[in-house]
C-alpha cells in the first residue's frame, strides 16, 4: 500500500529519515502548495513556542475516542472534557514528565491495551420499507448501549442483532471488542479472528490489530509479532500501524 | 532574502525542531541551528541573487540543519558561536514577522476541540502518528488524510483573515 505523503508536522516528530526529509524539501520547491504548507507549519511552531497555550485549553495529551455525529463517516479524535488545571501547573508537569523520562534508565514501555474503537454512524436514509435503511437503524438501536460503554448490555443487545443478521460483519466486530471489555479473552480472540478471516479490508485489517493487542496483552509476542507481520503482509490500512508497532523496542530479542 | 532577523524568527523554531529530532540527545540543537544559520549566511554572501526565494533560504537552512544533526548523531558535531555580521536587506521586520505568527496562532481557536487536542499532540507533545494510531486504533492513513486537512483548513483560515501574503 502507497504511504501517503507525509505533512510538515512530521519534521517535528523525527517520523522522517534522511531521504523522506530531503524528499519532503524537494516536493515543496515543485509545489507551490507543499511549499506553503511549510511556512505554515514553521509559522505555527513558532508562534506556539511563543503560547503554547493556543493548543492546550482543552488537552491533557490523551485522547479518548468518541463516537460520530450521525452524518459523518470518518474516523475522529476526540478530546476529554476540559480539566481546568493551571497552565502554569500544566506545563510544570509536562516539564517533569519529559525529564523523568530522560534521567530514568528503564525498560522500553510495553505497549497499552487499546481503548475501545469509535462506533462510525452514518446518517440513515430511506423510508422504512427500504431494506438498507431499516438495516442500519436496527444496527443503530443495537449498538445504543455500545456508545455508552454498557458492555454486557451491548453484547447482549448484538447477540440479537446477530441472531437475525449472523453475517453483519460489522455487529460481529463490535461484539468481540464487547467480549474484550467483559474480559472474555478467547471468545474475543475468536470473534476477531473470524472478522479478520471474513473481510479482507478495514475492518478485518482492525479486527486483527486489535487481536494482536489481546496477545501483547498477554505478553505473548510471539503470537503479537505473528499477527503483525500477516497485517503488514495483507498491506491493508492497517499496514503501517503494523510496521510502526514491529519496530518499537520492547519487543523481546 | 528578507532581513535575517525576521527570516531567522520565523524559521529557527522549526529548525531547532528538526535538529532536536534527527540529533537526539546528542547535541544541542540551538548550537546545530547556530552553525547551519553561519553557513547559510556564507552562502549568501558567495551567491545572494540564489537566494533572493525565502523558500530557497529557507529549504538551505533545513538542509544544513538535518545534514549537521546527523552528523552530530553520527559523530558529536562540533558547533561555532554566529561570528558573521547579518546582512543588511529590505523585507518584512521581525516585529511584523512575530505579528504574523501570532495572528495565526490565534486561527487555532477556529478549530473544533479534537482538531486542536490532535494538533497539540503534534506540534507541542511531538507525537509521531504512529504512537496515536496506537493508542487510539486509528489507522496512519486515516490520521495522515485528517492532518493534511486540517493544515488545508488552516491555511484557507489565514488566506479569509488576509494572512496568506508572504515575503519570498
Amino acid at each position: 500500500m502507497k504511504q501517503p505523503r507525509p505533512t510538515a508536522l512530521s519534521l517535528l516528530a523525527g517520523e522522517l529519515d534522511e531521504a523522506d526529509v530531503e524528499a519532503l524539501l524537494a516536493e515543496t520547491e515543485r509545489a507551490s502548495e507543499a511549499s506553503d504548507e511549510l511556512d505554515l507549519v514553521c509559522d505555527l511552531v513558532a508562534a506556539l513556542e511563543r503560547e503554547p497555550e493556543l493548543l492546550s485549553a482543552t488537552t491533557p495529551l490523551r485522547s479518548e475516542l468518541v463516537e460520530l455525529d450521525a452524518d459523518s463517516t470518518h474516523i475522529e479524535l476526540a478530546t476529554p472534557r476540559p480539566r481546568p488545571l493551571p497552565l502554569v501547573a500544566a506545563l510544570a508537569l509536562a516539564a517533569a514528565s519529559v525529564l523523568a523520562l530522560w534521567l530514568l534508565d528503564r525498560e522500553p514501555a510495553w505497549p497499552a491495551s487499546l481503548a475501545p474503537p469509535p462506533w462510525l454512524a452514518t446518517e440513515l436514509r430511506g423510508p422504512d420499507t427500504d431494506p438498507a435503511g431499516a438495516l442500519a437503524r436496527d444496527f443503530a438501536a443495537a449498538m445504543a448501549p455500545y456508545r455508552t460503554r454498557a458492555w454486557s448490555a451491548a453484547g447482549a443487545a448484538l447477540d440479537t442483532f446477530l441472531d437475525d443478521h449472523p453475517e453483519h460483519a460489522p455487529a460481529r466486530f463490535y461484539r468481540a471488542v464487547c467480549f474484550e471489555h467483559e474480559a472474555e479473552f478467547d471468545r474475543a480472540s475468536r470473534a476477531y479472528r473470524r472478522v479478520a478471516d471474513d473481510d479482507s479490508d478495514l475492518l478485518g485489517d482492525h479486527a486483527l490489530w486489535r487481536l494482536a493487542h489481546l496477545r501483547l496483552a498477554e505478553r505473548d509476542a510471539e503470537a503479537a509479532r505473528a499477527l503483525l507481520n500477516e497485517l503488514v503482509a495483507r498491506d491493508g490500512p492497517f499496514a503501517p500501524n503494523a510496521e510502526a508497532l514491529l519496530a518499537e523496542p520492547f519487543w523481546p530479542r | 532574502m528578507p532581513r535575517w532577523d525576521a527570516f531567522l524568527d520565523r524559521y529557527r523554531p522549526m529548525a531547532r525542531a528538526l535538529a532536536r529530532s534527527l540529533a537526539g540527545s546528542t547535541s544541542d540543537p540551538d548550537d546545530i541551528v547556530q552553525e547551519a544559520a553561519l553557513v547559510l549566511l556564507g552562502a549568501v554572501e558567495n551567491d545572494g541573487a540564489e537566494f533572493e526565494s525565502t523558500a530557497h533560504a529557507r529549504n538551505f537552512l533545513l538542509r544544513t540543519v538535518r545534514n549537521l544533526a546527523l552528523r552530530a548523531r553520527r559523530d558529536g558535531g562540533r558547533t561555532r558561536p554566529l561570528e558573521v555580521e547579518p546582512p543588511d536587506d529590505d523585507g518584512p521586520s521581525a516585529q511584523a514577522v512575530v505579528r504574523r505568527q501570532r495572528e495565526l496562532g490565534r486561527l487555532l481557536g477556529q478549530l473544533e476541540p479534537d482538531e486542536r487536542a490532535f494538533l497539540a499532540r503534534r506540534f507541542l507533545a511531538h507525537e509521531t502518528l504512529a504512537h496515536i494510531a496506537t493508542e487510539t486504533g486509528t489507522a496512519i492513513s486515516t490520521l495522515h488524510s485528517r492532518e493534511r486537512a486540517l493544515l488545508t483548513r488552516l491555511r484557507e483560515l489565514a488566506r479569509r483573515a488576509g494572512m496568506d501574503g508572504d515575503d519570498a
